[in-house]
């Protein structure tokens, strides 16, 4: 009797006692990228990364604008209010968002060589090499698009240094993969980091097929999903972003080549036609993306809509949004006469006193809308400028800038010099409102930021040190080796 | 029958006394209780000096022969204090008996076993459940707020049924959890609550009028048999038994009301639209126009301009409710206790309740005398209707009942909600209008309970035990989140369904053992091994548009949403063994081992080894010290070991690639891009971290004076961190935010005392006193690579400084020439605009005092406790002062202190010039992403926190009416406060480690009244 009581208090101890744990959320990435399937997940974890609401899903397209002088603030929410007056603080940051997607690219780059290929699918247009250097190449392009977004909110373009600071970002090439690979580094040089943009896309131009081969039927293995243009990049994505990059770093030649290489790969490279120009804004697929983000309702939480959405931001065309910034009248004042683009701008005399852009308008319901990141227009932007500051090709630059006019309700222009490249300038202004550019072109042409009127704030001259964004603070504590942008 | 088997239960107590017969008069009397009046059975009553005595009867009543020339009476009974009568001439004397407040005599529960108080080596302080008995409390955190030294309370919510902090001795942990260990009956509970409608307490499954005692367990010598969990401490609570004895059932029910305090005063239209109007015209806005201040906010000068309060339309007085039926009783082989309860509260803002049931059985059966078995089954439903709190929600009333503008109304002439709100359709807040969203929102949370447990006991020999214990804390809660269509922002409605389980259970074998030999020396110890796993899933689902509000069900919904699923596991193992020593009964030598692992830390790292050691000194049982009468008792005791922390989050030590949540809030589904899934790395992991250890140190002395008139105890503490568990932050640009590691120490030292006594005790009024305080000093101690400062997930700490302090710039008013907000800065220079290098420390977060005094009343059983509760030395941040602290800058409705803007060059104010959007000439008036301490303010407090006054009816009436008791009681909470915080409750500032950290939006405790009866059948 005791000792049956005995045992049974001792069984009632000893039952199951085991450290292990079942852990049904996570593997290591060595397993996780051991398949060409997880090493697409990756890449498509650094394409959602770029649509975050600090990234293209918001704050790219909208505070090249606020920044400016396209925005005026129609709703106080706190919101953008800060920006247009060009207050001091955090703004445009980045710093975190767009590393991680650079993180997640550098975890594709290290892993996908150790792929064995001869388990990676192949199709009758792609062979099993092509499929990874797909792979590789959009891995390059995202990391080379992040950094551009981060270098022109950080930095002085080359040669348009303000008292010699010439800091880039922090470059990384490795990913993050156990505790001494997050070292404490130093902000390499403009030079450098353009340099590293340059060499990515180079070689991504190489790797990535083409839009041709992208809408082939069948050329993407079935078993990898979806590589739908233009919501994967592409050959003309890479050539697209490079001529931008080129424009940045003031290499008008190159810029002028690559702009001309991206449309050629294209199957049609003509701009929308200006009696479709107001629609193609509420297409699905904006008609003129070289590379488009795609969104879908799943992406986001039941708030997104109202809280975050460019759609919130820009109009009030569905309850709970927010409305915070029309077109500014200095916008509206730099289009011409019959140019179709006012079109997007809708003003009533009973409810809209402001002109409520809607580039913007979040077709696919509460407020989700595809990003349309590189479009055909600004191709013919970047030819036009590139020609035109390079001088001595004002006719070529009057080829491209009237292509695109033409395709906008505004006859051809003979302009040449300086009155060619003001009107080009106005040209990339009204043509990409709302996109999240204006800042950013005038800030690498070293160009002043004259302020709206209702901002009432004065003219901010390139040489302001508010031109480069603050680095977060918190970062510069962390990171002794992290230089702060000067005046912060 | 009843009456006739008392009467012989009389009879032969009275018998071993008859000798007496020859004595030549007789007193009677009757003894009764100084608490509550009633009779006391069973108390000796002897004549002083001789073998004569007797006991009192089941209605308290003795009756004794005495010689003709009196002498004194002597009477005594275990638990209360012994009381010497002269008799005198006369023939009755009634008694009024005290209980033994010195309670040294008394057993407190310890780990794993109980302990006489007197002996104990380490630090113990311990609750009766009589002092939170009735109180309109849900939880035992509350009950015992205030009353223990060294245990720091506050409340993180103010709703019903919410969570509070409870801190044992400071802050020792900067990233792991610091809530105490809690054990309920040896059940060690979960942290974690399980519904976020509202505040979730997961203590409040337990009916506090069923709880006994609670024992806080404060130092190593006490909480090391606890291992890797005791380095917060150890709360130990025990529900009440059966006793032998007849039957008893009581009966409480209680109503009463609850009513916010100290709401922010707003501005009235009239007054909002003036500072509008002002704000627009400083800052070259038009007053008139399609965006005019008079177009948007109203003309101030529009004799029917509206003016709504939103503030009175969503708080309101709020109703509560206890019924309570217990029964307990017992014979020779089983006891037990039954007990039933309901509690309803309704919060202070409309719609906001909390409803729990509770059942509990606690039965302990002996089939034959060396076997104990026993069970305690508990269970309870919670059903929470909760109110959004704790951030800068538009849709939450504690942000939006004072910033929505007075201008425009909730309501449309024919009594529907407006919509969008506001009627000038600025879209402020997102066009919600925040009296229809609290009305319409639902947000139930539903979570059953049971903390529930086995146990079994067996006599080996006399003195050697062994004990066999399993018990379970599982619940299941569902939370339903509707939004429905008929608010316009949620376009078709949406519906949000979480359902999550927790499943922990710990089953322990000790063997225990106590012998004396002879008078010298006396042995006891404890060995033994436990095991406890813990297990938390849960899924959540959503489904948009809806065809009517009325229906909820997912399967309604049109739009399908994604799912989500979470799961996460730990387990943890010990063996432990605990020898104590005593010479002569005065000196005691203890010390305790514990092995502990954990499946939180790598393979390398997984077990730990914990231990503690203390000595105790009674120098009072020295024959030297027999002449000081005065001295009861009075013993020394010192105490240190090292007791561990591993409550981080469950895989922490690997690194982890998987698939990321979708959505930046809310719904956890994987993400996706174009139909594709996602793979990126989720945590960065760190191999090679361990337990936290913290070393303890503790003295003491606990005395007892003037035969019990005064009694306390003061004790000192050091206790040091080791291997803090920091969440290191790397640079962001290396796409991660943070990685754990061991780093870092921190210092806890303080003072905690404890004093009681009785203050008067006169004509059978008495005046009870008990108090206790305590201080606390935190620093940070070291860095991980010896850095003086680290950022440690957004929050700044600097060595040498405590764990938590406000780091800000500092305000300097508003500059009486231009109205703008001014710092001073670090040369102490004023300017408008501070940076990084102007931000300081601006005090502490932490409270650096403590403490509570009880008021106790007595007289002829009416009963009056006067309870304060106090804390201090901690500033607040209260961040509802960004909105409502504007100046007129922002949309938002303001304080009504606002109006004591900069008008005219001269003004001396603190509230800066009128001016939309708050920036002038660049300068945000609020100081931006540094903030400054324009928004901070002390939080030291003196709350009234309890008055009870009770009255126990004459036995001789209730007992004409076949009641053994009668209590009726009046009672109120948070009566008064005295504070110079600039928020409405200084107790409630939202919570980073239990520190003062205000947020935004925080739920207020409210006043509470309750008036009861308590019936005793």
């Amino acid at each position: 009797m005791k000792k049956i009581l005995i045992s049974t208090v001792l069984i009632v101890a000893f039952a199951s006692c085991s450290l292990e744990t079942e852990d049904q959320a996570s593997l290591s990435p060595a397993q996780a990228l051991d398949n060409v399937a997880g090493v697409q997940s990756a890449v498509l974890s650094a394409y959602r990364r770029l649509h975050e609401f600090d990234m293209y899903g918001q704050n790219s397209m909208m505070v090249g604008d606020a920044l400016a002088d396209n925005f005026e603030i129609v709703n106080r929410t706190g919101r953008y209010e800060q920006e247009v007056v060009n207050a001091i603080g955090t703004f445009a940051n980045r710093w975190a968002n767009a590393y991680r997607a650079i993180n997640d690219a550098n975890f594709v780059l290290k892993y996908l060589p150790l792929l064995n290929i001869n388990q990676v699918p192949s199709t009758a247009t792609l062979t099993s090499q092509r499929v990874l250097d797909q792979l590789k190449g959009e891995a390059l392009f995202v990391r080379a698009l992040a950094y551009s977004e981060l270098l022109r909110i950080y930095s002085y373009e080359p040669g348009k240094e303000v008292n010699g600071f010439n800091l880039g970002v922090v470059l990384r090439s490795t990913p993050t993969e156990v505790v001494s690979d997050a070292d404490k580094r130093t902000r390499s040089t403009n030079t450098e980091c353009y340099q590293f943009v340059e060499n990515d896309l180079v070689e991504a131009v190489n790797l990535l097929i083409t839009p041709a081969e992208q809408t082939t039927s069948g050329a993407w293995p079935s078993s990898l999903g979806a590589i739908t243009n233009p919501f994967r990049a592409n050959r003309a994505a890479a050539q697209a972003l490079l001529a931008r990059v080129y424009l940045y770093m003031g290499r008008y030649a190159d810029a002028d080549t690559r702009a001309t290489a991206a449309l050629a790969l294209l199957a049609n490279p003509v701009p929308v036609a200006a009696a479709s120009y107001v629609t193609s804004w509420s297409a699905t697929t904006h008609p003129e993306s070289i590379f488009e983000l795609e969104i879908r309702p799943t992406d986001w939480s039941g708030v997104d809509g109202p809280n975050n959405s460019l759609a919130s931001i820009t109009t009030n065309l569905a309850s709970g949004f927010q409305y915070v910034a029309a077109a500014s009248p200095e916008l509206i004042a730099a289009h011409e006469p019959g140019d179709v683009r006012l079109g997007v701008y809708v003003t009533n005399a009973s409810t809209l006193s402001k002109p409520q852009a809607r580039k913007w308008p979040g077709e696919k319901g509460s407020g989700v809308e595809n990003i349309p990141v590189i479009r055909k227009a600004e191709m013919y932007l970047i030819q036009a400028e590139a020609r035109a500051r390079q001088g001595g090709n004002d006719a070529g630059a009057q080829t491209a800038i009237n292509t695109l006019r033409t395709n906008r309700g505004l006859t051809a222009t003979n302009l040449t010099g300086a009155g060619l490249i003001a009107l080009i300038m106005n040209e990339r202004r009204v043509e990409l409102a709302f996109e999240g550019h204006r800042w950013f072109d005038l800030k690498r042409n070293g160009m002043d930021i004259t302020k709206p009127a209702a901002a009432g704030v004065n003219t901010l001259p390139y040489n302001d040190f508010r031109m480069l964004q603050q680095i977060p603070n918190s970062q510069i504590v962390l990171n002794p080796n992290l230089v702060q942008n000067p005046g912060y | 029958m009843k009456r006739i088997l008392q009467v012989i239960i009389v009879a032969l107590l009275i018998l071993p006394f008859s000798p007496a017969w020859a004595q030549d008069r007789t007193v009677t009397g009757k003894v009764t209780s100084q608490e509550d009046g009633s009779g006391l059975p069973g108390v000796n009553v002897t004549l002083k000096g001789t073998t004569t005595g007797t006991v009192t009867n089941v209605d308290g009543v003795y009756s004794l022969s005495v010689p003709a020339s009196g002498g004194t009476l002597v009477l005594s009974f275990i638990g209360l204090k012994t009381q010497e009568v002269q008799i005198g001439n006369r023939a009755v004397i009634d008694v009024q008996m005290a209980s033994d407040v010195t309670q040294l005599s008394e057993v407190v529960v310890t780990g794993y076993g109980v302990q006489e108080k007197r002996t104990l080596t380490g630090s113990i302080s311990s609750v009766k459940g009589d002092v939170f008995q009735n109180l309109p409390v849900q939880s035992v955190d509350r009950g015992i707020q205030g009353r223990l030294a060294g245990v720091q309370i506050s409340s993180t919510s103010g709703a019903p049924g919410g969570a509070l902090n409870v801190r044992v001795r400071g802050i020792g942990s900067i990233n792991a959890s610091n809530d105490p260990l809690w054990i309920v009956d040896g059940v060690q509970l979960s942290r974690f609550g399980q519904t976020t409608q509202g505040s979730s307490n997961p203590l409040a499954a337990i009916n506090p009028n069923d709880i006994e005692s609670v024992e806080v367990l404060k130092d190593a010598a006490s909480a090391a048999i606890y291992g890797a969990q005791a380095a917060n401490g150890v709360v130990i609570v025990t529900t009440k038994k059966g006793k032998k004895g007849k039957t008893n059932l009581d009966v409480s029910i209680q109503r009463g009301a609850v009513q916010p305090f100290n709401l922010y005063e707003v501005m009235d239209g009239k007054q909002f639209a003036t500072i509008k109007a002002e704000s627009y015209v400083n800052a070259g806005l038009p007053l008139t126009g399609p965006t005019g201040a008079h177009t948007v906010f109203g003309d101030p000068n529009d004799d029917n301009l509206t003016n709504f309060s939103w503030r009175d339309e969503l708080f309101r007085t709020g109703q509560l409710a206890t019924y309570d039926i217990s029964m307990s009783g017992g014979d020779d082989k089983t006891s037990f206790l039954l007990s039933l309860s309901y509690q309803m509260q309704e919060g202070q803002i409309i719609m906001n309740d909390w409803q729990r049931g509770t059942a509990r059985l606690n039965l302990t059966h002996k089939p034959i005398s060396k076997l104990t078995i026993g069970t305690n089954i508990s269970l309870s439903y919670q059903r929470t209707f909760g109110s959004i709190t704790n951030g800068n929600f538009v849709n939450g009333p504690f942000q939006a009942a004072f910033t929505a503008q007075p201008t425009s109304t909730a309501y449309n002439d024919d009594g529907t909600f407006r919509n969008p709100y506001p009627s000038s359709g600025s879209g402020h807040l997102f066009g919600y209008n925040i009296v229809q969203g609290v009305n319409e929102e639902v947000r139930l949370g539903r979570v059953p309970q049971t903390v529930s447990s086995f146990n079994i006991g067996y006599e080996i020999i006399p003195g050697l035990t062994i004990n066999g214990f399993a018990g379970i804390d599982a619940s299941f809660g569902t939370d339903n989140n509707q939004r429905p269509g008929t608010i316009p922002v949620f376009a078709g409605g949406q519906m949000v369904v979480v359902s999550r389980r927790t499943i922990a259970y710990n089953a322990n074998t000790t063997v225990n053992y106590t012998k004396r030999f002879g008078d010298i020396h006396q042995i006891s110890g404890i060995a033994g091994f436990e095991y406890r796993k813990e297990e938390r899933g849960g899924v959540t689902a959503s489904q948009f548009t809806y065809p009517n509000p009325a229906l909820r069900l997912l399967s309604s919904g049109a739009t399908a949403r994604p799912a989500g699923e979470f799961f996460f596991d730990n387990a943890r193992q010990g063996v432990f063994a605990q020898v104590k020593y005593t010479l002569k009964d005065r000196y005691i030598v203890d010390g305790t081992i514990r092995r502990d692992g954990s499946s939180r830390f790598g393979p390398n790292n997984r077990y730990g080894t914990f231990f503690a050691g203390s000595v105790a000194y009674r120098i009072s049982e020295e024959s030297f010290m027999d002449g000081i009468t005065w001295l009861d008792d009075l013993k020394i005791r010192a105490a240190y070991g090292r007791v561990g922390n591993s409550e981080i989050a469950d895989y922490d030590w690997y690194t982890a690639y998987g698939s990321p949540a979708a959505g930046s809030v809310g719904i956890p589904a994987g993400a996706q891009y174009l139909g594709g899934s996602i793979l990126r790395l989720t945590r960065l992991g760190n191999d090679i971290i361990g337990w936290e250890e913290e070393d303890q140190f503790n003295v003491g002395i606990d005395f007892s004076l003037f035969g019990g008139r005064l009694f306390g105890s003061a004790e000192f503490y050091n206790n040091v961190t080791n291997n803090q568990l920091f969440n290191v932050d790397l640079p962001t640009d290396s796409g991660l935010g943070s990685v754990r590691g061991n780093v870092g120490e921190v210092l806890n030292r303080g003072f905690d005392f404890e004093l009681g006594g009785i203050v008067l005790d006169r004509g059978g009024f008495q005046y009870r006193v008990s108090a206790n305080f305590s201080t606390l000093y935190n620093e940070l101690l070291s860095l991980p690579n010896n850095q003086q400062r680290l950022v440690n997930n957004g929050v700044q700490l600097i060595v040498g400084e405590p764990v938590a302090f406000p780091f800000l710039l500092q305000f300097a008013g508003v500059n009486p020439a231009n109205g703008k907000t001014m710092i001073v800065d670090r040369n102490g220079n004023l300017a408008y605009q501070g940076t990084q290098d102007d931000v300081d420390v601006r005090g502490t977060y932490i409270p650096t005092y403590f403490g509570g005094l009880s008021n106790n009343f007595s007289y002829k059983g009416i009963n009056l406790e006067v309870f304060f509760q106090f804390q201090g030395g901690n500033s607040a941040f209260n961040g509802d002062l960004y909105n409502l602290h504007a100046a007129g800058s922002s949309a938002n409705n303001q304080l009504v202190s606002q109006l004591n803007r900069w008008q005219n060059p001269g003004d001396i104010t603190n509230v800066p010039r009128a001016y939309q959007g708050g920036i002038i000439d660049g300068f945000d008036q609020q100081h931006g992403t540094f903030g400054s301490t324009q928004f901070l303010s002390d939080a030291s407090y003196v709350r009234l926190k309890q008055v009870t006054l009770s009255y126990n009816i004459p036995n001789a009436l209730v007992s004409k009416i076949g009641l053994n008791k009668v209590n009726v009681f009046v009672q109120g909470l948070n009566l008064w406060t005295a504070t110079k915080f600039a928020g409405i409750d200084p107790e409630v500032v939202s919570n980073n480690n239990g520190t003062a950290i205000s947020s935004f939006g925080v739920y207020p405790l409210g006043k509470q009244f309750m008036a009861g009866v308590t019936i005793g059948l």
